[in-house]
């Protein structure tokens, strides 16, 4: 197991989001997290990836415990993500976003060379397919370039689990495509990776685990069938879809 | 070494100060909880108001009680021409911004705005009205009222304190029961959901601006009979107004209110016990104070 | 080594070395013309250290001449009470008010937009009030007068054009030794926080320590020029670290369009010559400098920089 969640709670107010959620992420592999909006899935990222302390549970990434720790710190450890609203650094050029990244991961003051780095990021601007906005502001981009550069931005901090917040959210079918296809070759690079998922083509078309959350409780966690066929989970979504406009 | 007389007597004064550092305060909240700017110019609203009223004064001879309000409807109005000149564009600018850095810009932006719209209305009082301290005649100043206790106010200064206190009653029944003032608290909590259920927002942001502004300038006619009259007194006013609005919660009215009476009463004991050279510092600790231990303010940082 | 190549450097060096050459001949001009010209590179290492903090980390300060105060004062004092060297006295200034930018950074990292500028606001008074008020050090609200000069050896540095080519080299350093930064991966780091600090500390950015670092340098060099300004013009009051003096440095950096380093530089040399030219016209000489703020802030708010900026762009089609 690369992360373990145990009996993670946390509450807002008197509001509990995340209600004694525990699971495992297992190496290498691409964990799904499914759930209506409004189930906690943000949340749970927050807290794992130390933007909130949970108020009960533990952390564990790669056997350390990292419960409390701060986002940098656990960046730093290997454990990165991307926002839901991507959030890339606007007034910057696409390579520096993720020269940035770089610095703070291998060394500010020499640990690696200005050369070296520039080679891996214009690598990794590759494998995003981006290489053609090297030198643009970010700010320049369109929506689905900038999902892509989120990625790569997490990318340049050479995760070992890398927790994707709902990245085919906005785009087109094509793009969609696109996502899955980076998300499987980063897979094949040896990156585990967690995806928090509404769209269910994308889930269920690159997940071989997901865990089902609901009013901030795990409901259900197997297969992409077993999801599929789990009573609960269908109850959830069909709930949902009845809610909308109430 | 203390007496009692002189602590109840710096009580009540600073009270009678806090009454006004609410009115101005509240007015500064008011704009930031509605359209989450930092007015720093709200200072010289409330000069512009003294002025105004000793203009009138002088002018038309009656008591400058009767003739302050004259003059914050007029200072109202005033906020409304700015809005319209220059605000507003850049509330829609700020509305618009993406990102953090977006949202940086454009408030920093409005900032730096009001800071030399505060520049130049401190030289415009000065070219008008000159650099002397004015002190605006009233009849009321020469009475003198005596309390149980062998306190003795004069008159001007009671009227004063009731009249701040009762634009602050006013305000609030205002803010909590008529249409208007609900919209407002409304488009405070969200614009666009208020925009949605048929609220005129811009209409809205006039109302406010106008209701900040010459709040703060009733505060200043009426503070004219007791403190001299001068082109940077909005200067000082407007960093204390400021400490008031963080310390009772920004965008928090009751906040307000309650933040101005108790920075009055820490700053009268406050020079009693610490000196009055270090009565100024007063307000700026406890505005540390509450920026270190309490951010939102004492009540929280949404309004009442 | 942090990012900043030979390239960067010689590259500047050119720019640097020009300007240093265009600038030799300026005492020519006479004491008067010499005299502004000190002014203004003093503010341009002011205006330049407040860029650090409000344009490339994006944390507003309205109490920035606190820190130039507390330079001027470390710096006189030590010369006149203990005989320290002026020179030394500077360095020590500027340590100290960078000191004071720690104490005043830590309990800031938390607050954000106008709680952070009202915070910096009242730093600012508390520390007019202190050096009002602690008069047996600080001489109370009459200030200190005759403070020595800078010892220059055989050159007398209290004659202007002489104390002018040491403001030069000094300035031309300092913001030789920033526009560096901002260059160098700490410069982008920073920028990362301006643009978004969450998104920065998730790909590992140790936002809080680099938001103390940019309160260090920003504050070290206004503390530095505050020295300066002290054993140049010979006499400092409180008045310098008043409300209305930290707005005068964030015009500048504003106007000058903060966020470019060479912006503020503008920024500086617009305000110092605008306020000399209208000297005569004493009573409405805020009046334009409140109006100018208004316009350029209303319909250009990228700054002087920014106008020009855009009108090369234009120009080059």
């Amino acid at each position: 197991m690369i992360l373990e969640a145990n009996n993670i709670t946390k509450r807002f107010g008197g509001l509990v989001a995340v209600d004694d959620v525990t699971f495992g992420v297992r190496e290498r592999e691409i964990f799904g997290i499914i759930g209506p909006n409004g189930a906690g899935k943000t949340t749970l990222f927050n807290v794992i990836t130390g933007f909130y302390k949970p108020d009960k549970g533990r952390i564990i990434f790669q056997g350390n415990d990292i419960t409390g720790k701060k986002p940098n710190e656990i960046a730093k450890m290997g454990l990165l993500r991307t926002w839901q609203i991507v959030r890339p650094f606007l007034g910057m050029k696409v390579i520096d976003n993720l020269l940035v990244p770089m610095y703070v991961k291998k060394g500010i003051i020499g640990g690696i060379t200005e050369r070296e780095a520039i080679e891996r990021a214009n690598e990794i601007l590759e494998f995003v397919g981006l290489s053609h906005r090297r030198d643009f502001l970010a700010e320049a981009l369109p929506q689905g370039e900038r999902k892509r550069l989120e990625i790569a931005r997490a990318l340049a901090s050479e995760p070992k689990l890398l927790m994707l917040d709902e990245p085919a959210g906005g785009l087109t079918p094509t793009e969609m495509d696109e996502v899955m296809d980076v998300v499987r070759k980063l897979r094949e690079s040896g990156i585990t990776v967690v995806v928090i998922e509404h769209n269910m083509r994308v889930v269920m078309g690159i997940c071989e685990r997901i865990m089902a959350l609901n009013f901030g409780r795990k409901i259900a966690e197997g297969t992409p069938e077993e999801i599929g066929r789990n009573e609960e989970v269908i109850k959830a979504y069909l709930g949902e879809r009845f809610h909308v406009g109430g | 070494m203390l007496s009692t007389s002189l602590l109840v007597e710096q009580t009540l004064l600073g009270l009678m100060m806090g009454g006004i550092y609410a009115a101005v305060g509240v007015g500064l909240t008011m704009i930031f909880g509605v359209m989450k700017l930092s007015n720093f110019a709200h200072g010289e609203f409330y000069m512009l108001g003294a002025f105004l009223t000793y203009t009138l004064v002088s002018a038309l001879g009656s008591d400058p009680y009767i003739l302050a309000p004259l003059a914050a409807i007029a200072v109202g109005f005033l906020g409304i021409i700015l809005n319209k000149l220059v605000f507003l564009s850049l509330y829609k600018e700020l509305r618009e911004a993406k990102g953090a850095a977006a949202f940086f810009f454009q408030d920093l932006r409005f900032i730096m705005l009001t800071i030399g719209l505060s520049i130049l209305f401190v030289d415009l009082a000065l070219v008008i009205w000159g650099p002397i301290p004015i002190a605006i005649p009233s009849v009321l100043t020469s009475h003198i009222i005596k309390l149980p206790g062998g306190f003795s106010f004069s008159l001007a200064r009671i009227v004063t304190f009731i009249i701040a206190l009762a634009s602050l009653i006013i305000l609030y029944m205002f803010l909590r029961v008529t249409k208007t003032g609900k919209a407002i608290r409304a488009t405070a909590q969200n614009p666009s959901a208020a925009a949605l259920v048929g609220i005129d927002t811009y209409r809205i942001y006039d109302v406010t601006m106008f209701i900040s502004t010459a709040l703060a300038a009733l505060a200043g006619g009426i503070l004219g009979p007791i403190y001299n009259v001068y082109p940077t007194m909005g200067l000082d006013v407007v960093a204390k107004a400021f400490v008031v609005v963080i310390t009772g919660g920004m965008g928090n009215i009751i906040g307000s209110i309650l933040a101005g009476f108790l920075i009055g009463l820490a700053e009268g004991l406050g020079g009693v016990f610490l000196g009055t050279e270090y009565r100024q510092v007063v307000a700026f600790v406890i505005m540390i104070l509450v920026l270190w231990f309490r951010p939102q303010g004492i009540l929280g940082g949404r309004r009442s | 080594m942090l990012g900043i190549t030979r390239d960067l450097i010689i590259g500047d060096l050119k720019y640097y070395a020009l300007a240093f050459i265009l600038l030799l001949p300026l005492p020519l001009a006479g004491d008067y013309i010499t005299h502004i010209a000190i002014m203004i590179m003093l503010y341009s290492i002011t205006a330049a250290s407040l860029d650090i903090l409000v344009g490339y980390t994006g944390r507003l300060s309205l109490g920035h001449a606190a820190f130039y105060a507390i330079g001027a004062y470390t710096s006189t004092l030590l010369s006149m009470n203990l005989n320290v060297n002026p020179w030394i006295g500077i360095i020590i200034g500027g340590i100290l008010a960078s000191i004071f930018g720690l104490i005043l950074g830590i309990p800031s990292l938390k607050l954000k937009g106008p709680y952070l500028a009202i915070s910096t606001l009242g730093f600012g008074v508390i520390v007019q009030l202190m050096l009002i008020n602690l008069d047996w050090l600080t001489n109370g609200p009459i200030g200190i007068p005759n403070i020595p000069p800078l010892p220059g050896g055989p050159i007398d540095l209290r004659i202007k054009s002489s104390f002018y080519y040491v403001a030069l080299i000094l300035t031309l350093l300092s913001i030789f030794f920033l526009h560096l930064l901002t260059k160098s991966r700490v410069g982008k780091i920073l920028v990362a926080i301006r643009e978004d600090e969450d998104a920065a500390l998730s790909v590992g950015v140790n936002v809080p320590f680099f938001k103390i670092f940019a309160f260090i340098i920003a504050t070290f060099f206004a503390g530095l020029s505050g020295g300066l300004y002290a054993h140049y013009i010979r006499y400092i009051s409180p008045a310098m670290s008043a409300l209305s003096e930290s707005i005068n440095i964030l015009s500048m950096t504003i106007i000058g369009g903060f966020g470019t380093l060479v912006g503020p530089l503008m920024g500086a040399a617009l305000l110092t010559i605008l306020q000399e030219v209208l000297r005569p016209y004493l009573e409405y000489r805020y009046l334009i400098y409140g109006g100018l703020i208004v316009v350029v802030m209303k319909f250009f708010p990228s700054g002087i920089y920014g106008l020009l900026q855009s009108i090369i762009r234009k120009v080059r089609g």
